[in-house]
């Protein structure tokens, strides 16, 4: 029986800067930084949701765990931490699905080529038993072994973003990152990727990071959220909570700014707002945009357990935490 | 002279290749009101960006409106001479694109290019185009609008070429504003600020927008009656609560029930079996037909005729 509160992931001060060569030729080149102090914890047969609008750095977050760019900090994957050396270890412990399912797949490879080719990598099993696990797997994703001899060009885009988490999921990994899984996809053929991350998340055990824009998909598929604007993570907890209740502007910001399809249903639960005013360059990163910024924003808050010190909750709680960088969280009443 | 400023009759689009044709859009029939925001919503390759390419005559060479007629004030699109037809694109009629980037030209300042229409079309002096260009670019809610007129595309954000693009659409007043998915691009607080934007722009203008985009939450946002598209079909049209509500075609239904809302927590989306067929598949009289799970023999067999559902919401299906 494995532990259910086993950790998968361990994110710890997490930060990410490249060099700016900035806008004209002779200016100084100055760094940007594109995660800032990123931490984060996912628990085995987690789902774990990543929010933000585009350039806030929840991409990068995913690169960095599966060891394909520089960062300071530590990340572990089940207790381990990716160096040159342990490559072939580490990454039978995390797979990847991405976006756009046609620049993922080798279009020279048929399918069962592709989906044996992690087993083939870590060299496990034999010709004929790797066939029939890749076999197995299309009936997994919800195809069938007619397809196992096809090119990815003959599959339409949803059969082919089934190719790719079948793919992740060959060596059973302990940790599955999805980037913008369903966002490439049509809304009915997205909705089947859904169905079939919940499919299989029941019937196989590994965690996952889900990385979207929509925090509607993400509220859909995960138990814990975390959002993330200009780096850091700026607010994060289970999902009921962090949906139901935020506790962030931003949060709000981004639900208000939803566009729903059931109308009068106690929609736009708080009227979209936003403030425009000078960025505070050492405040808090949302302060420019916030609607209830106050002096004490021109100092950066930090990631804190918002609902703790009031209710005196016990802190080892970790499943009921719900943190949120802010000095004056939103009250809902 | 009707109450409508757009009147599409039986509009058929088709794609020549190989010497086959292919119908993209197929006989399709709808009006916007003067003053109206109709959505039409469909997944890709239904038809919809075809539907509003053949409006603006912006159609590839191999690609041609083959049948019916589109009522634009009164004037038929298709019988009008070119030149007429130049008048009224960019004038009376004009579009906002998905990709503000591919459509703006990155050599020339902003100022020049939503200057640009009225300098084609005559008529206006230099400082009146100038004076003009600055109030599109106020009401288009850009920030500084006098330093934007400077500026190059390279130099704004997504959503203020979105919005430069939008001040370009409505610098002539035109009657008919075609928006081709034009918050697809944008991230989702933006894309909040460019619908509400549209909506003010129709409100103060009167101008009438035809909204197409794949996100029924876009389009129950600022849209009062939607189209439903599939596989070059409108399958069911209505205003956009009833259809919403009270969705009678398997395709709209289901369409509906694959959005993951805040209701669909923990259960599994009702999603459609299969995928959009391509257009170069021999499609039956219903082109929903092979997905659905209520289809019939008549579906494979007989076209499905118009019916009423109620005043404004009408349906294309035998079920139904």
């Amino acid at each position: 029986m494995k532990n259910k509160n086993e950790e998968i992931l361990e994110i710890s001060h997490v930060s990410n800067r490249y060099r700016d060569s900035g806008a004209g030729f002779f200016s100084r080149s100055k760094m940007t930084r594109v995660l800032n102090d990123v931490s984060l914890t996912i628990h085995r047969d987690e789902m774990f949701g990543l929010v933000g609008e585009s350039g806030c750095g929840k991409s990068t977050l995913g690169k960095a765990v599966l060891g394909m760019i520089p960062f300071e900090g530590q990340i572990r994957v089940g207790g381990m931490e990716y160096t040159r050396k342990n490559r072939q270890e580490f990454t039978s412990a995390v797979q990847a699905v991405f976006q756009d399912p046609l620049s993922a797949l080798n279009p020279r490879r048929t399918i069962a080529q592709t989906l044996e080719e992690p087993l083939l990598a870590h060299g496990i099993g034999t010709p004929q038993s790797r066939r029939e696990k890749a076999v197995e797997m299309l009936e997994l994703v919800g195809l069938d072994a007619s397809y196992a001899d096809r090119l990815p060009r003959e599959l339409s885009g949803g059969q082919r973003q089934r190719v790719c988490i079948g793919a992740a999921l060959m060596i059973d990994p302990d940790l599955v990152i999805a980037d913008e899984a369903t966002s490439a996809l049509d809304v009915s053929v997205g909705a089947q990727i859904l169905n079939l991350f919940q499919e299989i998340h029941d019937r196989k055990d590994f965690a996952m990071l889900f990385i979207s824009h929509n925090l509607n998909v993400v509220y859909y598929l995960c138990n814990r959220i975390a959002v993330m604007y200009r780096g850091s993570i700026v607010e994060q907890g289970d999902a009921e909570s962090l949906y139901n209740a935020p506790l962030h502007p931003y949060t709000r910001t981004l639900l208000s700014a939803i566009p729903e399809i059931d109308a009068g249903d106690e929609l736009s639960r708080y009227a979209y707002q936003e403030t425009r005013r000078e960025p505070a360059p050492d405040g808090c990163d949302f302060y420019h945009r916030c609607p209830y910024a106050t002096d004490q924003c021109k100092k950066r808050p930090e990631l804190t357990d918002a609902l703790a010190a009031e209710n005196g909750t016990d802190a080892s709680e970790k499943e009921r935490e719900h943190l949120v960088r802010c000095w004056n969280p939103v009250r809902s009443d | 002279m009707g109450e409508n400023i757009l009147e599409v009759k039986h509009m058929t689009v088709s794609i020549y290749e190989n010497g086959e044709e292919y119908k993209v859009v197929n006989r399709i029939s709808f009006a916007v009101g003067k003053g109206e925001i109709v959505g039409i919503v469909g997944e890709s390759g239904c038809g919809k960006s075809m539907t509003a390419l053949a409006l603006q005559d912006l159609l590839k060479n191999h690609i041609k409106v083959t049948e019916g007629s589109m009522m634009f004030d009164g004037r038929d699109l298709r019988t009008i001479s070119a030149a007429e037809r130049r008048q009224i694109n960019g004038n009376d009629m004009s579009m906002i694109f998905q990709e503000p980037m591919t459509s703006l030209n990155p050599l020339y300042r902003i100022g020049a290019q939503v200057g640009e229409v009225l300098l084609l079309h005559g008529k206006h002096s230099h400082a009146e185009i100038e004076q003009r260009t600055l109030e599109a670019l106020t009401m288009a809610g850009l920030p500084d609008p006098a330093k934007t007129m400077r500026m190059y595309p390279h130099e704004l954000s997504g959503g203020m070429r979105q919005r430069v693009m939008i001040a370009m659409g409505i610098i002539a007043q035109p009657k008919l504003l075609i928006a081709d998915e034009p918050t697809t691009a944008l991230d989702v607080t933006t894309q909040a600020h460019v619908l509400e934007l549209l909506h003010r722009i129709n409100q103060q203008t009167g101008t009438a927008i035809l909204l197409i985009s794949h996100d029924l939450g876009v389009i129950n946002k600022i849209c009062s009656r939607v189209l439903v598209m599939y596989a070059g079909k409108i399958v069911e049209q209505g205003r956009t609560e009833d259809i919403l509500r009270n969705p009678v075609h398997p395709y709209t239904q289901g369409l509906i029930a694959s959005i993951p809302t805040r209701r669909m927590k923990g259960m599994p989306l009702a999603s459609i079996p299969g995928r959009v067929p391509p257009v170069t598949e021999e499609k039956p009289p219903c082109p929903f037909a092979s997905r659905c799970d209520k289809a019939d023999k008549r579906c494979f067999t007989e076209y499905p005729g118009r019916k009423t559902v109620s005043d404004d919401h009408i349906l294309w299906c035998h079920i139904g």
